[in-house]
């Protein structure tokens, strides 16, 4: 470990000359579902990077690295010499870059844009002239994707979520009720698939699969689905 | 469709980090610290690994930061560091 100072920042090294990050995994370190692969290769996970590069980024600094394999890590952790406060949290804690984002993902499976979109997409319907916001319901087992869904959607304003559900039969018993218009829909739930649900669902619904298993991509397309949305290895699917 | 995967796989997990952050309220009280003593402290810590060296300049480095958070990420670097160099040495070098 050493420490030394430029005029602006501070920079602590913390080098190993150990085994080294595999180059295709260099990308994804940061990720904070890295850990997700550990059962692939228990002895090369490098743990917890979301948490150091959060925690650095808290106090105005940058993280980053050279590895090379076997030949050895360095991270460099750089500190501003003084604090800069970052911006008071925002309400509700929301970034403003995620709701940019994900209207570009809206964009994307929009009709409108649809031509540029190749393959898979053709038969999508998302009703997008719509004048009010659309009802959407999320179904998904795991609270905290439902959480983050939420918060995109509360963001986007163009979509009010009036329920959620983290099982088929909860799912149900929503499309029962006045329509949702769009599903956002897990695929593996506890008590069966949300290709279970499509049948219940109105014909003009518009359903948008969450899942973390790229393979039921194209069957999610075969069923006309308005996008897929892959969760990156979250253990429970 | 594989690059439109490939960036929502992108934003999504990019989101989840984000609400997990969020959700545990990580507090953040930052106070002064000095860096060298700071790091130097944390090296002395890990006395049972002789392999661990800190080097710096001397003087003051003076800094504002979270003592506890600050602490919480550098052990981590310092124990996958020396996790993964097991049975290698483990020195530091100077800054470029």
């Amino acid at each position: 470990m050493s420490l030394s100072a430029s005029p602006e920042r501070y920079v602590i090294e913390v080098k190993d000359r150990g085994i080294g990050i595999p180059a295709a995994e260099q990308a994804e370190i940061f990720d904070p579902f890295f850990r997700a692969f550990e059962h692939r290769r228990p002895a090369r996970a490098w743990l917890g990077l979301s948490v150091v590069k959060s925690c650095i980024e808290q106090h105005g600094g940058s993280v980053r690295f050279t590895s090379e394999a076997n030949t050895g890590t360095t991270f460099f952790v750089e500190l501003p010499k003084s604090l800069r406060r970052r911006r008071k949290a925002r309400p509700g804690g929301r970034p403003r870059w995620s709701l940019r984002r994900f209207r570009a993902t809206r964009l994307a499976c929009d009709p409108a844009a649809r031509s540029n979109c190749g393959n898979g997409c053709a038969g999508a319907q998302v009703p997008a002239a719509h004048a009010g916001k659309l009802r959407g319901i999320i179904v998904d087992d795991d609270p905290l994707v439902r959480s983050v869904l939420r918060d995109l959607l509360d963001a986007s304003n163009e979509v009010v979520i009036v329920g959620e559900a983290g099982t088929v039969a909860q799912a149900r018993l929503l499309a029962r009720q006045p329509g949702p218009e769009v599903v956002f829909l897990d695929v593996n739930l506890p008590d069966g698939s949300g290709f279970d649900l499509l049948p219940e669902l109105k014909p003009n619904t518009s359903v948008v699969f969450v899942t973390s298993a790229e393979e039921y991509a194209v069957h999610a397309f075969d069923c006309e689905a308005a996008d897929f949305l892959l969760k990156r290895s979250a253990p429970s699917g | 469709m594989q690059r439109a995967i490939v960036r929502m796989q992108a934003i999504i997990s990019e989101t989840l980090f984000l609400a997990r952050s969020r959700m545990q309220r990580l507090p953040f009280d930052p106070g002064p610290i000095d860096l060298r003593e700071f790091c130097s402290q944390m090296v002395a810590d890990h006395e049972e690994n002789p392999r661990l060296k800190f080097q710096c300049a001397a003087g003051r480095f003076p800094a504002t930061g979270d003592a506890l958070r600050l602490r919480q990420a550098l052990e981590n670097l310092l124990s996958n560091a020396l996790k993964y160099s097991e049975g290698r040495w483990c020195e530091p070098e100077r800054q470029p």
